[in-house]
C-alpha cells in the first residue's frame, strides 16, 4: 500500500458485519499507512410524532450518545481501535458522509457494497453510489464477498 | 391447525380475486333506503314538508345544488376519486358475499373477520379484557416502571401517544354516522365490540414489543410488519409472513392516506364551517392551511407544534367527557330511557340500518374505526415503550379501546340519543344525517342543549384531527420505511399532505368510504397473523401472569425513579 502513506482513512458504519470487517481491514492492513482512522455512522431523522420525540425522552444528543456506546461496544474496546475518531451524525447518510470527509479533508474513504434488491434503490441509486459520484477524495468500493 | 389456517388464506386470496358487484356501498344505500322507508308516519313526513317550505333546512335538492356550483376541478377531483379509487377498491376489500340477497344485509367480510377475531383472542386470553383491567392500571400509573429497561417512552406514555392517534373524530363523527345510519342500537354494538376489542388490542401490542427492533441510537421499531414477518418465520411460515407483513403495510399507508388524514380534514371541517360559513364556499383554503400546518411539523421538523398538539389531546377528551356528563346530568332523568331504547333497538328486527344485523354491521365497524382494535396501528406506537415484559405493554393497551370506544363513545351515543340527534324527521339534524357529516351532527346534539358548545367542540375538533392526522402519519411513515427505507420518506410526507388538502374537497361519503375500506382492511392480515402467534402469546401470557399473582414483578417505587 505505498500509494497510501499517512492517510485520513473514512469508514462508515452501518452495523452491519461487512462494514465493522471493512473497520477491522482498515486497522489491520493499512495501519502503518493511516494517519488518522475515522468511523461515522448517520442515524436517520426521526419522525416529529416518534412517542420519544413527543414526550422529549428522545433527543438528537441522546441518540449519538447512545450510538457512540453501541459502536465502542461493537468493537470490543479492541486495542487496535484506541485512535478511532468516532463521528455520529444526524441526517441524510450521502450527504452526511460527504460533507464529513470534506470537513476532515479526508484521503480515502472504505465502504462495501451489496446490490440494491428492489427497484427504488435499483432506479434512485445507493448510498455508496451517491458518494463515489459527489465525492472529492477517492472512494474504494468492496463488493460483499471480497469483504 | 396450519391446515386450517391455510384454509383461512385460501378463504381471503379468493375473497380478493372473487369481486363482484355487491359493497358496502350497497349496503350503505341499501341502509339509507331502510332508513328512509322506516319513516313512514305520516304526521313526521308532513313537517318535514313544512319545515323545507319554511327554509328550516335545506332539503337534498338544495344540498345536490350546492354540489352543482361547486368549482369544475373540485367536483373532477371528487369524481375521480370516487369512481377510480372508491368504487373499485370496496368492491374487491369489502365484498360480501353476497348476503345481501340471501340475510337482507350485507355483511362486508372485514367486519366479520374483526368481530370473530375479537371473540377468539378474549377466549384464547382467557378474557385478558376483564381479569387484568386492575393491574393495568396499576401498570400504567407507573408502579413497575423500571427506568433501566429498554425503550423510548413510560408505558402512561407510550399510552397516552396511542391514544392521540385514536381518540379523536371517531369518538365525535364516528358515533354520530353509526347512530344516525344504525339507530341507538349501534352504540350497544360499539360497546362490545370495543370491549372484545380489548384483548384484541393486548394480543397485537404484546406481539409488537415481543418482536421489536432497537436501534443502536435507542430508538424503537416496531408493529405488524416486524411480527408478522419474523413471528411467523419462527413458525416455519416465512414467506407468508414476508407477504403479510408488505400487504399490511402497504394497506397502514393507505389508511394514513384516509382515515388518518382525509377523514380528519373532511370532518372537521364540517364542524369549523358552522361557526365560520364562509368556509363553506372556500373548503379548500381550509385543506391548504391544514396541510400547511400538518406540513411545519412533519416536513419542517418542528417539534414542538406536534407535541403540544399530542399532549393537549387528553386534556380536550377530558374537556369533551366532561361536557358530555354536565349535558348527560341535566338530562339525568331521560338516561334510564335512551339506555332501555339503545338496548331494544340493539336486537330490534326492524331497527334502522337493516334490522339486528345491519345494527351490528353499524356498531362493529364504526367501533373498530374508532378505537382500531384488531387494525394492528396502535402496537407501531405501544412498542416504543420501555420495558421488558412484552405483555405489561399489551395489558397497558388494552385500555385503549375502553377509554375510546366505552366511555367516550358511549358519551357521545348518549347525548346523541338523548337529543334526538338520529332523527332524520327532525329539522335540526336531518341535513347533517342526510350528508353524513358526523362532526356537524355532534356539534348541533351538544349545542341543542349547551349553545356555546359548538364552538368549544370546533377548538377540540380541529385539534383532535391535527394530533390523529400527526400520529398518523408516524405510522405511514413507518410502514412506508418498512416498505422503500428511511431515504424516500419525503415522497411519503409530500402525498400525505395531498390528501390533506385532497380531504377537504372531497364529498364527506368518499372520504368515508376509502377511509373505512384502508382501515378495516389492515384486519385481514393483522388478524390472521396474530392467530397464527396467539400460541406464544398465550406461554408468555401464562408466564407474566402466573409471575404477577404470585407477587414476582418487581415494582419500582417514584423516588427510586427520579
Amino acid at each position: 500500500m505505498i500509494w497510501l502513506p499517512k492517510k485520513t482513512v473514512v469508514v462508515p458504519v452501518d452495523f452491519s458485519k461487512e462494514s465493522f470487517r471493512l473497520l477491522n481491514l482498515a486497522a489491520d492492513e493499512f495501519v502503518n499507512d493511516i494517519k488518522e482512522l475515522h468511523a461515522i455512522h448517520v442515524l436517520p431523522k426521526l419522525s416529529a410524532a416518534e412517542p420519544g420525540v413527543i414526550w422529549k425522552t428522545v433527543t438528537d444528543q441522546s441518540r449519538k450518545e447512545h450510538a457512540a456506546v453501541a459502536l465502542k461496544k461493537c468493537l470490543d474496546n479492541d486495542e487496535k481501535f484506541e485512535g478511532l475518531n468516532i463521528e455520529i451524525a444526524i441526517g441524510d447518510p450521502g450527504r452526511k458522509v460527504i460533507d464529513y470527509c470534506k470537513g476532515i479533508e479526508a484521503d480515502l474513504i472504505l465502504m462495501g457494497y451489496s446490490k440494491p434488491n428492489d427497484g427504488i434503490r435499483m432506479s434512485a441509486g445507493t448510498v455508496v453510489d451517491r458518494i463515489v459520484r459527489v465525492s472529492h477524495c477517492p472512494v474504494l468500493v468492496f463488493p460483499p464477498e471480497t469483504v | 391447525m396450519r391446515e386450517t389456517w391455510f384454509t383461512s388464506l385460501l378463504f381471503v386470496f379468493i375473497l380478493c380475486l372473487g369481486g363482484g358487484t355487491s359493497s358496502a356501498i350497497h349496503a350503505q344505500e341499501a341502509t339509507a333506503e331502510q332508513a328512509e322507508s322506516s319513516t313512514t308516519e305520516v304526521e313526521k313526513a308532513a313537517e318535514v314538508e313544512e319545515s323545507i317550505e319554511e327554509g328550516k333546512f335545506e332539503d337534498p335538492e338544495e344540498i345536490e345544488e350546492q354540489v352543482a356550483e361547486a368549482p369544475k376541478w373540485v367536483k373532477t377531483v371528487d369524481e375521480w376519486f370516487g369512481t377510480y379509487l372508491v368504487v373499485p377498491l370496496f368492491t374487491v376489500l369489502f365484498y360480501d358475499f353476497e348476503t345481501g340477497d340471501w340475510l337482507g344485509t350485507s355483511i362486508p367480510f372485514v367486519v366479520l373477520w374483526l368481530f370473530m377475531g375479537a371473540i377468539f383472542f378474549t377466549l384464547r386470553m382467557g378474557f385478558i379484557n376483564v381479569r387484568a383491567f386492575w393491574h393495568a392500571i396499576t401498570i400504567t400509573r407507573g408502579d413497575y416502571d423500571n427506568p433501566d429497561e429498554e425503550g423510548e417512552v413510560s408505558h402512561f406514555q407510550a399510552l397516552t401517544s396511542a391514544l392521540s392517534a385514536t381518540v379523536g373524530l371517531g369518538n365525535i363523527a364516528g358515533v354520530a354516522i353509526a347512530v344516525s345510519a344504525g339507530g341507538p342500537g349501534a352504540i350497544f354494538w360499539m360497546i362490545v365490540a370495543g370491549v372484545l376489542g380489548m384483548s384484541s388490542k393486548f394480543a397485537e401490542c404484546t406481539l409488537g414489543q415481543m418482536y421489536r427492533k432497537v436501534s443502536p441510537d435507542g430508538t424503537v421499531s416496531g408493529g405488524p410488519m416486524h411480527y408478522l414477518k419474523d413471528g411467523l418465520a419462527e413458525l416455519g411460515l416465512g414467506p407468508l409472513g414476508l407477504v403479510l407483513s408488505i400487504l399490511f403495510a402497504i394497506l397502514c399507508v393507505g389508511a394514513s392516506f384516509g382515515g388518518g388524514c382525509a377523514f380528519q380534514v373532511v370532518q372537521s371541517l364540517n364542524s369549523v364551517e358552522e361557526q365560520l360559513p364562509w368556509l363553506e364556499a372556500h373548503r379548500y383554503v381550509y385543506g391548504l392551511i391544514m396541510a400547511a400546518a400538518v406540513g411545519v411539523v412533519i416536513i419542517g421538523g418542528i417539534r414542538s407544534i406536534g407535541a403540544t398538539a399530542e399532549k393537549i389531546v387528553p386534556l380536550m377528551c377530558g374537556v369533551y367527557v366532561a361536557t358530555a356528563l354536565i349535558i348527560l346530568v341535566m338530562k339525568f332523568d331521560q338516561i334510564p330511557a335512551a339506555f332501555a331504547l339503545i338496548f331494544e333497538r340493539a336486537f330490534s328486527a326492524e331497527s334502522v340500518g337493516g334490522g339486528i344485523i345491519g345494527v351490528m354491521v353499524t356498531g362493529i365497524t364504526r367501533s373498530a374505526f374508532s378505537n382500531e382494535a384488531g387494525i394492528g396501528s396502535a402496537s407501531i406506537a405501544h412498542s416504543a415503550a420501555r420495558t421488558d415484559e412484552p405483555v405489561s405493554e399489551g395489558i397497558v393497551a388494552l385500555l385503549e379501546p375502553f377509554i375510546d370506544t366505552v366511555i367516550v363513545c358511549t358519551m357521545t351515543g348518549l347525548v346523541i340519543v338523548i337529543t334526538g340527534a338520529y332523527d332524520r324527521t327532525d329539522p335540526t339534524f336531518a341535513d347533517a344525517i342526510t350528508t353524513g357529516e358526523g362532526a356537524r351532527l355532534t356539534s348541533l346534539a351538544f349545542g341543542s342543549v349547551l349553545s356555546w358548545f359548538p364552538i368549544v367542540l370546533s377548538v377540540a375538533v380541529v385539534l383532535f384531527a391535527f394530533s390523529t392526522m400527526i400520529s398518523w402519519s408516524y405510522y405511514g411513515e413507518r410502514c412506508w420505511s418498512y416498505l422503500v427505507g428511511d431515504r424516500f420518506s419525503m415522497i411519503y410526507k409530500m402525498v400525505f399532505l395531498g390528501f390533506v388538502f385532497l380531504g377537504s374537497i372531497v364529498t364527506p361519503q368518499n372520504v368515508l368510504d376509502f377511509s373505512d375500506l384502508m382501515i378495516l382492511s389492515m384486519a385481514f392480515p393483522n388478524i390472521l397473523g396474530v392467530a397464527l402467534l396467539s400460541g406464544k402469546v398465550k406461554r408468555t401470557l401464562d408466564d407474566y401472569w402466573g409471575r404477577h399473582k404470585r407477587g414476582e414483578l418487581e415494582k419500582f417505587p417514584k423516588e427510586e425513579k427520579v
